[in-house]
């Protein structure tokens, strides 16, 4: 216990230190490209009791959440698939690598000329940038699956859901977390993107919104909800769900 | 309950581009229902995918298995004990035999009743990351059981233990197989082992592919299985080949 609090002081003294920093270079720089904490700190609290950040947030969310869950979907699919056979997978690989890089900003110009300016011209311009990305992570964990169990699970007949849920998902874990982790940040950052070339709402699009009007405040503001959204995220879901799924590891 | 018939012609393993590998051919046998049947052999000659074939696992092979079932239209019910537990290590123990039994076997409570029987009633709400090798072997043997099998595969499942613990754990199947009867294939290469438990032996050739060279029925009852002096007069038959 004692451990967790010292953790907890010393994450305070690290923020407290950085916004001392931010407080000072304000103060000795005296621009507008800067603006001292206490002013950003108002704007957020008015945006949040105005309900505005809130709506802009929840709107982000939502997309990220939808994309996001896609992506995993589909590309565990792909990835455990992938991981099991051999063969297609030497076919489709070069598929992959190719996908792997096709820069972001590609996708997303031709999702918006091929569906338009649409919900779903974002969602899926954001799952295709994440999917190669989770299908090789799990293309690895599937090839680490036991075929001892597999046989127990066939000989004991546990059929398809008891063997996905109890067998597979649980040897697959650890490759679940760190590509919801990595996809989580890529997906962040890529719906900003998107939303601010093509959305008429969400952070992105007030992120340029409030660039074109060069309101560093409302940006500043923008920048720190959203930063604890998807640190609350880290902390309030996945961290958690890591440490109930990693509880037989002593 | 009806017999375990086993036909397999061939079976063979692809090994390399200039042919394949035969390594089982003609095992022909029919086991009656209830009998304690030990597949004795060399390590590496095909034991191991012999019961891979009557369990199903391996469906790659000419011939047919018949398993034991009982009357009517119910499916043969089969349980394996694998060399190695094969626990699902993020699975309590209790709930390793609850996933491989039926809703109405784990109502009755057989799981908790098994591993008190096999002495492990206060370990049953833990992983199984913290059972000792015996007290795993231990689990799998109440999971093959707590699914109440027809028929009972065992692939050598009391290997690399101290040989107090071993005997310990072929008394305990033998209890349990007197509550709960079964045909039992067991494989092993230790024909101690063999004598002490079957009812019937049948040694399988070293080379490849290989079959039957010898088929015993070991008339002992549980007092000459404890005779050290019984038990290896039958070994120089059975090794005398």
């Amino acid at each position: 216990m004692s451990s967790r609090v010292r953790h907890a002081a010393v994450l305070a003294a690290s923020f407290a230190v950085l916004l001392l920093l931010w407080q000072v270079a304000a103060s000795v720089l005296q621009t507008r490209a800067l603006p001292e904490p206490a002013r950003v700190f108002g704007v957020l609290v008015s945006g949040l009791a105005s309900g505005e950040i809130t709506y802009h947030v929840a709107i982000t969310l939502g997309r990220v959440f939808v994309s996001f869950i896609l992506a995993m979907m589909i590309g565990s699919a792909i990835g455990v698939a992938l991981g099991l056979m051999t063969r297609t997978n030497r076919f489709f690989d070069p598929w992959l690598i190719l996908f792997l890089n096709v820069p972001a900003l590609v996708t997303i110009i031709l999702c918006y000329i091929w569906f338009g300016l649409t919900e779903v011209a974002l969602i899926v311009a954001v799952a295709v940038n994440k999917i190669p990305n989770v299908a090789v992570t799990m293309r690895e964990g599937a090839r680490t699956l036991d075929r001892s169990y597999q046989d127990l699970a066939q000989v004991y007949e546990f059929g398809a859901l008891k063997t996905l849920r109890h067998v597979i998902v649980p040897q697959l874990a650890p490759f679940l977390a760190a590509s919801a982790r990595s996809g989580l940040a890529l997906i962040w950052k890529i719906v900003l993107v998107v939303e601010l070339l093509g959305r008429s709402n969400g952070v992105g699009f007030q992120l340029h919104l409030y660039f074109q009007l060069f309101d560093v405040p409302g940006i500043l503001a923008y920048t720190i909800a959203f930063v604890i959204v998807v640190q609350a995220l880290e902390l309030g879901a996945l961290q958690p769900w890591e440490r109930y799924a990693g509880r037989w590891r002593q | 309950m009806s017999s375990l018939i086993v036909d397999i012609e061939e079976k063979h393993f692809a090994v390399s581009s200039d042919g394949a590998d035969c390594v089982l051919k003609d095992i022909k046998l029919t086991a009656d229902a209830g009998q304690f049947l030990c597949f004795l052999g060399p390590s590496g000659c095909g034991k191991t995918t012999l019961l891979r074939i009557v369990s199903g696992l391996d469906r790659e092979y000419t011939g047919r298995v018949v398993l034991p079932g009982k009357e009517g239209a119910i499916p043969p019910k089969l349980a394996f004990v694998f060399q190695e537990p094969v626990l699902l290590p993020w699975r309590t123990v209790l709930q390793n035999l609850h996933l491989a039994m039926t809703e109405d076997q784990v109502a009755r409570g057989l799981a908790d009743q098994l591993l008190e029987a096999v002495g492990l009633g206060d370990v049953k709400h833990a992983f199984p990351g913290i059972l000792s090798l015996g007290m795993s072997r231990r689990v799998s043997l109440a999971r093959a059981f707590a699914v109440e099998p027809d028929i009972l595969l065992m692939d050598e499942p009391f290997v690399s233990l101290d040989e107090a613990t071993a005997q310990g754990l072929r008394e305990l199947l033998q209890k349990l197989l007197s509550e709960k009867p079964a045909t039992v294939l067991f494989v092993t290469h230790d024909s101690r082992e063999a004598i002490r438990l079957g009812q019937r032996i049948v040694v399988l050739a070293d080379r490849k592919p290989t079959n039957i060279v010898q088929d015993h029925a070991i008339n002992l009852n549980d007092r000459d299985r404890r005779d050290t002096a019984k038990v290896e007069a039958l070994r120089q038959d059975l090794d005398g080949i």
